[in-house]
């Protein structure tokens, strides 16, 4: 049973970051965020269904403003965790801004 | 006469399971017990002769040694194989 | 009047240290209940939480998520979800809360450990957040299943799995109890929040929360993604210890925590988990495969931690990739053929459509696992129902408590991992298990597994039905095939297909 067992073995060899969000117009509007605050980046997004998986290289920063914008409605920043059920990479999370990063670069 | 708590692995069976046999049985006696648990519930009838080995060792015990004079310790992992058929000598780990 | 920003006071409002006057630092952070390995308070002040929260931002999401979850089930309450639903889907549902909600008080009391013996503030602040989340998970996980339980007597074993003896919650308990219950602050920050909760609650609360989405069960699929938000949030609180331990000279201990604790949550993963996604979720509604699962989110996301933090691939890493392309085959099998030992209705999911699917997913199935449910399927088509159930215990690990099983075929993959301490013998799955055993012999070395109390005669009378009784499973709570064998019609389907 091999199958894609050398795919595996090198699979955490990523810099793979990003939020995890819950399906719903949040995920959706952060997908959105994610594009214009991280213009120079591919972002990429990938719908589980229940589960939203929106990632780029290295670093990525979602902005409290442009949420705002996309959503159509006032937002705080802190209200993300509502929807933020998983994360890849390191958090850092203010009150205009929220940042996913790695430190390392593999 | 007492009751001798074994592990049995039997050959192309998944799990390791309880087996009780007594320390008057002899290797053909165990095999066949472990036989219930296994060949027609998970595993296939093949012909020949069911053999017992220690697990890990290549060489079966005798026939007619009996269980308390194996050498065994209770609840000791043993195999049980057709002797000589396909899968019965362990291939190398993964 | 302006508001502060939260960084602007977040520092100053939470670092609540001091100097103790009227006892030794050490009796106010034992040894014992901290855990700290014996570094000096100095070099817990550099932590600084990743995620953070203040109290009144929680209250106001807290309560933004429950009125989410709450609401999506008051609004499909008639929905008639528990009619409609496959009988697989629903002992997905009887497997999930059964093994976990009582687990959610556990896990609040090694929350209240850290908020009270954690030796950094940012550390005993978010764990008082944590502390409370676990609380909402059981309160939730206990609520929800607690419609159901006058339609189906399983779904009692929400609340009464916990407290029995019946083997799948012994090793459940076993595992929780080893990395929650008995764990000093900072040993459960790497065990719990770390290895765990950072790594594996992603798989039952959001893989299997995609199965859910896409079996229409929106109620369970938005409970536990919504869960799995304060996990995100508390699972923060391990990381800066992991960094302070490595920066302090600890990586060793701090690897060899979190390594056990990944290696353990992985075994009870290959039975909670791996049969769920594979063999009882519908076909049709299958995400991805329960490995895929598993590298999505524990090796891609997990282990890509792990390096960032200046920790190494547990030194079973190998053997573990080679266990979640076939371990959860067995516990599955295992399962479904003990089934009269387990509060809910395994699904073979073997008709022919799901073996192409597994033989797909997992090449190889069909000479391994496919040789025994063929002996399987044949008895059932003849009406050999004694012949599809066991007249014996099989041995199980006295570190996983679960059957020692692996692939079946010439390599003799299943063996045991035998150990002899202090003139007893004791019986391991895996490397893995025993190593986990070696590392702090003392601790698990009275614990008896099942077997070792049926041998011991605590089970009385010595047979199954004797088993039965001692796991406290009544008649309408043992388990039976899911399906009540429909699933044979496709296989003579198929059968008479080929035979024409």
């Amino acid at each position: 049973m091999n199958g894609t067992r050398n795919d595996i073995a090198n699979a955490h060899l990523n810099n793979r970051v990003g939020p995890v969000l819950r399906q719903g117009a949040l995920a959706k509007a952060v997908a959105e965020a994610a594009e214009v605050d991280n213009p120079d980046k591919t972002i990429t997004i990938d719908d589980k269904v229940a589960y939203v998986r929106i990632s780029t290289e290295g670093e990525m920063i979602l902005r409290r403003t442009t949420i705002e914008e996309m959503l159509g409605k006032s937002f705080q920043m802190y209200e993300l965790e509502v929807e933020l059920s998983s994360f890849s990479g390191r958090i850092e999370n203010g009150s205009e801004q929220i940042r996913f990063y790695f430190e390392k670069t593999l | 006469m007492a009751l001798f708590p074994l592990t049995s692995n039997f050959q192309e069976d998944f799990v390791l399971q309880l087996l009780a046999v007594d320390t008057e049985n002899s290797m053909d006696e165990l095999a066949a017990a472990a036989a219930v648990h296994s060949v027609g519930r998970r595993v296939k009838p093949r012909p020949g002769v069911l053999r017992v080995r220690r697990q890990g060792t290549d060489e079966a015990f005798p026939r007619n040694l009996k269980v308390g004079d194996a050498g065994l310790r209770p609840m000791e992992c043993v195999e049980i194989y057709w002797e000589g058929s396909a899968g019965s000598v362990r291939a190398p780990r993964h | 009047m302006a508001v502060l920003n939260r960084l602007d006071w977040y520092d100053i409002a939470r670092d609540t240290n001091w100097t103790p006057t009227y006892v030794a630092e050490s009796e106010l952070f034992p040894e014992e209940l901290s855990s700290a390995f014996g570094l000096p308070a100095e070099v817990f002040e550099e932590y600084d939480e990743p995620y953070k929260t203040t109290y009144p931002e929680y209250v106001k999401v807290q309560r933004e998520k429950d009125a989410g979850a709450y609401s999506v089930k008051a609004a499909l309450e008639r929905s008639k979800m528990f009619e409609n639903a496959s009988p697989g889907w629903l002992s997905v549902l009887k497997l999930h809360f059964g093994a976990i909600a009582r687990g959610e008080y556990s896990a609040s009391s090694a929350e209240a450990r850290m908020v009270r013996f954690g030796r950094a503030p940012g550390m005993r602040n978010m764990a008082t957040f944590g502390m409370m989340d676990e609380i909402r998970h059981s309160q939730l996980q206990l609520f929800f299943p607690h419609q159901y339980v006058s339609k189906d007597r399983q779904f009692d074993w929400a609340f009464k799995a916990y407290d029995t003896n019946e083997w799948a919650m012994i090793a459940a308990r076993h595992f929780f109890d080893d990395v929650m219950v008995t764990r000093g602050a900072v040993g459960v920050a790497l065990t719990l929040t770390f290895a765990f909760e950072s790594g594996f609650t992603n798989m039952q609360f959001l893989g299997l929360a995609a199965d859910a989405a896409e079996a229409g069960d929106w109620t369970f699929s938005s409970l536990i993604s919504s869960i799995q938000t304060d996990e995100s949030r508390h699972a923060q609180i391990g990381a800066p210890l992991v960094q302070i331990l490595v920066k302090n000279g600890k990586k060793a201990e701090a690897q060899k925590l979190v390594d056990i604790s990944i290696w353990r949550a992985w075994k009870l993963f290959s039975i909670l988990t791996g049969p769920v996604m594979d063999y009882y979720t519908p076909l049709e509604h299958r995400k991805q495969s329960f490995k895929e699962f598993m590298q999505e989110w524990i090796v891609v996301q997990f282990e890509r931690s792990l390096l960032e933090l200046g920790l190494d691939k547990p030194w079973f890493w190998d053997d573990f990739l080679h266990e979640i392309d076939e371990q959860h085959h067995g516990m599955h099998l295992g399962v479904w053929f003990w089934r009269p030992t387990v509060w809910w209705n395994p699904a073979a999911g073997v008709a022919p459509a799901e073996r192409e699917w597994l033989e797909e997913k997992y090449p190889g199935w069909n000479a391994t696992w496919g040789q025994c449910w063929d002996v399987i399927t044949d008895n059932a088509l003849d009406n050999k129902m004694e012949q599809t159930l066991p007249v014996t215990l099989p041995v199980v690990c006295n570190m996983c408590q679960l059957p020692i099983n692996f692939t079946p075929g010439p390599a003799w993959k299943t063996r045991d991992f035998s150990l002899t301490y202090e003139a007893r013998d004791y019986h391991f799955c895996s490397e893995g298990c025993r190593w986990c055993f070696e590392q702090e012999p003392t601790r698990y070395q009275d614990h008896l597994s099942l077997v070792d109390r049926f041998l011991a005669g605590q089970i009385q009378p010595p047979d199954l039905g004797g088993a039965l009784k001692y796991m406290n499973l009544a008649p309408g709570e043992m388990g039976e095939d899911a399906l009540k064998f429909a699933w044979l019609d496709e296989v003579r389907a198929e059968r008479l297909k080929k035979a024409s």
